[in-house]
């Protein structure tokens, strides 16, 4: 209820032109600047769903990469092995269904075995290296070191009648747009519904929770499956725009999500893609040439972000004068 | 029986390593409540220590001596730059910590470049055991291991310093009101920790490849074990170390050593899900 007074819509027409200047986008700028940019809106999804688990649920997933590079390898194998048309389709199930399963196993092993927290975040660090070995020596499967190709090309539409090559920048935009906005939409919806304030009430109290009488590590193995389910989403889509390799795992890409949502604001949903965006635009601009010196600007922009800025960019606009433009809803 | 033999004795260096590099970790989580992510990079800056006094042409003894004073002090540099804001938000501190070992990687990049180090050996030749050759730096590692967690449950049990480390985890607010400086205490604790990390490093230089990314593997271990172990306790560490590391030896001698390594981790978070507390709490 108190949420409901606190919380106010976002100004329609800000909506409306930005949704507008996003489905523009692939008509004023370059094929490249367009794949660039669903890119980078995968990658949006992707901190989208840390974002439901860490900003809302306190779980800390440092190994956060393992489920978009688990949906990105489930993508490609379904589609390397179900040849026939609308494969995608399935494909795109398959590569929400493992991811999914990966976190229900492993939130079963850890949530009832009372491993929260930051040890949750440790173990989860811990897995990363093992599922990519995993992925090195089972090279049958995967590809190994050299990743996985020549797999069929996903394909959207309605098999024989009208397809959409996934691998066209534009086609690719406009689906990943689509998909950043249902993403967006449901985890709305999610941390909305009665079952979101439970989970943010973990976040604040477990322990009082639980003598409120709820199942705790249930409801923190449903919203962690949910967030790899999306993880894995958002790894499919990637499947068309980048490649698909043991790379996609790494320690690295754990580390790089963590400081989108930090960087955008943590519990805010939105911050994810703000961060996301602003981070990655900052990549291609300082360039990816100096790869040392931008994973050194990464840490030192994750500590100062803690340190000093805890609420990150979206939290600031909702603090000052921003926020008659944007009325992010508190969290 | 000689493969028994040398696998037991594998399995026991495996332990001993795995203690070393995990009891830093323990004494950070135990006392701070902060699990130190950069733990690994501290680790990993003691193998540079050896490295370095080796291209130095200096002996890669100094390298022993120099690794913990320099790596503690980098330790209680963190501490009082950005630990010290973060005790009340744990999971925060998890990310800042994370930052550092990013950072203390990629310096560690541009000074001495991406490629690999190596340092010489500090022992060379084997040693009979039971009537068995066995490489005697291994030994040398399990002999360090054994003095290392001798003289930390000293410092930890007999000596007033311990005595307040102690307190301060037992109640902080009454060891404050007791007149403890708890921030200095921390400080301190912290510093001995990196130290621990820094000397752990330095001594498993000449049996691993040298690199910006060695911190990780080690790191995670560590973390495996101490959450095995027990959180927070220097017995959950040696039991730990010991069930992980000999578990390691055990499944290598059947299996591929990356497969070990899968299974270990695996097998490690059945455990956590029987015995949550740790196989000692």
């Amino acid at each position: 209820m108190i949420n409901n007074v606190l919380y106010k819509q976002p100004k329609f027409w800000v909506l409306g032109i930005l949704f507008l200047a996003l489905c523009a986008f692939p008509q004023v700028t370059s094929g490249y600047q367009t794949s660039l940019l669903a890119k980078f809106l995968v990658f949006g999804i992707f901190a989208l769903s840390l974002d439901l688990i860490w900003g809302y649920s306190g779980i800390v997933n440092f190994g956060h990469a393992i489920f978009f590079g688990a949906g990105a390898y489930a993508m490609g194998i379904a589609l390397k092995y179900l040849p026939f048309a609308g494969a995608t389709y399935f494909a795109v199930i398959f590569a929400i269904l493992v991811p999914m399963l990966i976190g229900i196993l492993l939130g079963y092993f850890l949530f009832y075995g009372r491993v929260g927290g930051v040890f949750f975040g440790v173990v989860t660090l811990a897995l990363t290296g093992v599922v990519q070995s995993i992925i090195i020596i089972s090279s049958d499967l995967t590809g190994g070191m050299n990743g996985l190709f020549d797999f069929a090309p996903p394909k959207l539409g309605i098999p024989g009648l009208i397809e959409f090559d996934l691998y066209s920048p534009t086609v690719a935009y406009y689906t990943v747009l689509a998909a950043a906005i249902g993403c967006y939409l449901l985890a709305r919806y999610i941390v909305n519904s009665d079952f979101g304030r439970v989970i943010q009430a973990i976040r604040e109290d477990e322990d009082r929770v639980e003598y409120l009488g709820y199942n705790v590590p249930f409801l923190k193995v449903v919203i962690f499956a949910i967030a790899c389910g999306m993880a894995g989403f958002s790894g499919a889509l990637y499947v068309p725009l980048g490649f698909i390799s043991p790379d996609l795992l790494s320690i690295e890409r754990s580390a790089v999500v963590l400081v989108w949502v930090a960087v955008g604001g943590r519990g805010t949903l939105i911050g994810a893609f703000v961060g996301t965006l602003a981070v990655s635009y900052m990549q291609t601009f300082l360039s990816d040439q100096f790869v040392v010196l931008w994973l050194l600007f990464i840490g030192v922009l994750a500590i100062l972000v803690i340190l000093i800025w805890p609420t990150g960019i979206v939290g600031f606009a909702k603090r000052y004068s921003l926020r008659s433009i944007f009325p992010f809803k508190q969290s | 029986m000689e493969a028994l033999v040398i696998q037991t004795l594998n399995g026991v260096s495996l332990a001993s390593i795995l203690i070393l590099t995990s009891l830093g970790l323990a004494v950070i989580f135990g006392m701070l409540g902060v699990v130190n992510l950069a733990h690994g990079e501290l680790f990993m800056l003691g193998a540079y220590a050896v490295a370095t006094m080796s291209k130095l042409g200096l002996s890669p003894w100094w390298g022993l001596l120099v690794a913990p004073i320099v790596v503690g002090a980098i330790g209680m540099l963190i501490e009082r730059t950005i630990i010290r804001r973060l005790y009340h938000r744990p999971i925060d501190t998890l990310l800042a910590t994370w930052g550092v070992s990013i950072v203390i990687r990629q310096v560690v990049r541009l000074i001495y470049g991406t490629g690999h180090m190596s340092s010489t050996s500090l022992m060379v030749g084997s040693t009979t055991v039971f009537g068995y050759e066995y490489p005697t730096y291994r030994l040398f590692v399990i002999l360090v291991t054994v003095l290392v967690v001798l003289l930390t449950f000293f410092l930890y049990f007999k000596t007033t310093f311990g005595l307040k480390i102690r307190l301060v985890i037992s109640n902080r607010s009454m060891a404050r009101a007791l007149g403890i400086n708890t921030s200095k205490t921390d400080m301190w604790a912290f510093g001995i920790a990196s130290a621990l990390g820094g000397l752990a490093g330095a001594i498993m230089s000449p049996l691993v490849t040298i690199d910006p990314e060695m911190g990780l593997a080690f790191l995670a271990k560590g973390f495996i074990v101490v959450i095995v172990g027990g959180i927070g306790s220097l017995y959950g560490v040696i039991a730990g170390g010991a069930v992980i590391g000999g578990g390691e030896a055990a499944i290598s001698f059947l299996l591929r050593p990356v497969v070990a390594q899968i299974i270990i981790v695996l097998l490690a978070v059945v455990i956590i899900r029987v015995r949550p507390k740790g196989i000692t709490g």
